[in-house]
């Protein structure tokens, strides 16, 4: 944002040391993220998973995990961290598009949402089955929904001021609803979906939402 | 083997039996919104202290419910039957009735839903580990989802649904916001704030499903 010209020079500050234990760091997340959705997918419940069976089969010392994790659940509070992020990227993407831009970019920012929420369906499933007993999993899940209301309450409200969003619409209790419906749309909807149906069921929230916000204010074919 | 009570005597017992758990749920649903006016969450309250607060004694809670995971599955049961009637009234609005009747339907739903929203959230969280309650909440996801595909059919049949929308998914999406987006936002939500809640989803559902084919102040609907 408004702190774009100093970005590059804080990497300086810190030492290659830090660096590279970051580096590793992520490393390691990448590859527990990418393990425990393997496993998820064999058919391993995550409270089955140990600690011990987790590091063998990412080819890690039991030590190197605990190196970065105190225990299981803290991975899984990373993993949906990790998870949360990547799908609020995308999401975002959807409502930082301008005003002006063609119907098929919308329509292409959604999708991707939707597939990298797809992507990630069986750790989503894990996760949100843990959010009814793990209280820091749910503040920092819905710290990502808090944020997003607000960003979808901004979109709406300035597409009405450029005329480009149906003027009638309460911007804070319609975005609250359409996160939420996307939020949990994504585990409901998009999680039980085979890969071929993404497309549709992509083009169904489009057009919950495009005609909710845009029909007749903002041009399909898209304009300055 | 004996047996003493007629069919209709045993018959009367059990109603009084379904009476008196009936009771007992009602009093629960007020020692839970208790407790958590005292930051307590229900997940965290005992059997003793949820006896203390109903005023019964054990032996009873224990005839009624078999353990504490069961009083969750009854408020479940009880909050869902009467959702349902607020619910479907939603959808059961005649194609021309005006905008304000969808709005007021929203509104009593929510009413519904905000009366119990502390029952709700914790509900909510059991589905994640409790079977039972998830099998409750599955299911009334489910038959939500075909309540909407015959509305959105009927309506695409008789002219008063948008024509181009897809049936099966756009009704999966609708059905989404009814669940722990229902239960978060209402958690947060002051009575007063509630019908504001009610015309925003009101705004998506006539907007998603019927703007242009329908007549917001209530005319005929095209034949």
């Amino acid at each position: 944002m408004s702190s774009g010209p100093y970005n590059g020079s804080v990497q300086t500050f810190k030492s290659d040391a830090v660096s590279a234990r970051d580096q590793r760091r992520e490393q390691v997340a990448a590859l527990l993220l990418a393990t425990v959705e393997r496993l998820l997918l064999e058919g391993v419940p995550y409270s089955a998973l140990s600690v011990e069976r987790l590091s063998n089969e990412a080819g890690l010392h039991r030590s190197s995990f605990y190196r970065y994790y105190a225990d299981k659940g803290e991975l899984l509070h990373g993993l949906a961290r990790a998870v949360d992020a990547e799908r609020s990227e995308k999401g975002l993407a959807i409502w930082a598009l301008p005003y002006e831009a063609p119907r098929v970019e919308f329509d292409d920012a959604l999708l991707a949402f939707v597939r990298v929420a797809w992507k990630h369906r069986v750790l989503m499933g894990a996760v949100a089955d843990a959010t009814g007993y793990d209280a820091i999993l749910r503040e920092q899940h819905d710290e990502t929904v808090q944020a997003a209301i607000a960003f979808v309450a901004g979109h709406i409200a300035g597409g009405q001021a450029a005329g480009c969003v149906r003027p009638d619409l309460d911007a804070r209790p319609v975005a609250a609803w359409a996160v939420y419906m996307a939020d949990r749309g994504l585990v409901t909807v998009v999680g039980p979906a085979t890969e071929d149906e993404l497309s549709d069921v992509a083009a169904a929230l489009g057009d919950v939402l495009w005609n909710t916000l845009y029909d007749g204010y903002r041009d399909p074919a898209g304009r300055r | 083997m004996s047996t003493p009570q007629t069919r209709s005597g045993m018959r009367d017992a059990r109603r009084a039996r379904a009476t008196r758990r009936d009771e007992l749920v009602g009093a629960i649903y007020a020692a839970v919104d208790d407790f958590n006016a005292r930051g307590v969450p229900f997940s965290e309250v005992s059997v003793e202290e949820l006896v203390a607060a109903v005023g019964i004694s054990r032996s009873s809670f224990y005839r009624y419910f078999g353990d504490k995971s069961e009083v969750l599955f009854a408020l479940s049961e009880d909050l869902f039957a009467e959702r349902l009637v607020a619910g479907n009234a939603i959808w059961f609005v005649p194609p021309t009735a005006p905008r304000t009747a969808v709005r007021d339907a929203f509104r009593t739903f929510l009413a519904v839903c905000w009366q119990h929203r502390i029952a709700a959230s914790a509900i909510a969280d059991a589905q994640t580990y409790d079977p039972r309650i998830r099998e409750v909440t599955t299911k009334t996801g489910r038959d939500a989802v075909k309540l909407v595909c015959n509305h959105i059919e009927q309506g695409q049949a008789e002219g008063w649904v948008r024509p181009a929308i897809q049936v099966l998914n756009t009704a999966r999406w609708l059905v989404a916001m009814n669940d722990r987006g229902l239960a978060a936002l209402l958690a947060q939500a002051e009575q007063a704030e509630v019908d504001r809640l009610a015309d925003g989803l009101t705004s998506i559902v006539w907007y998603a499903l019927y703007e242009g084919a329908r007549d917001p102040t209530g005319a005929e609907s095209p034949a």
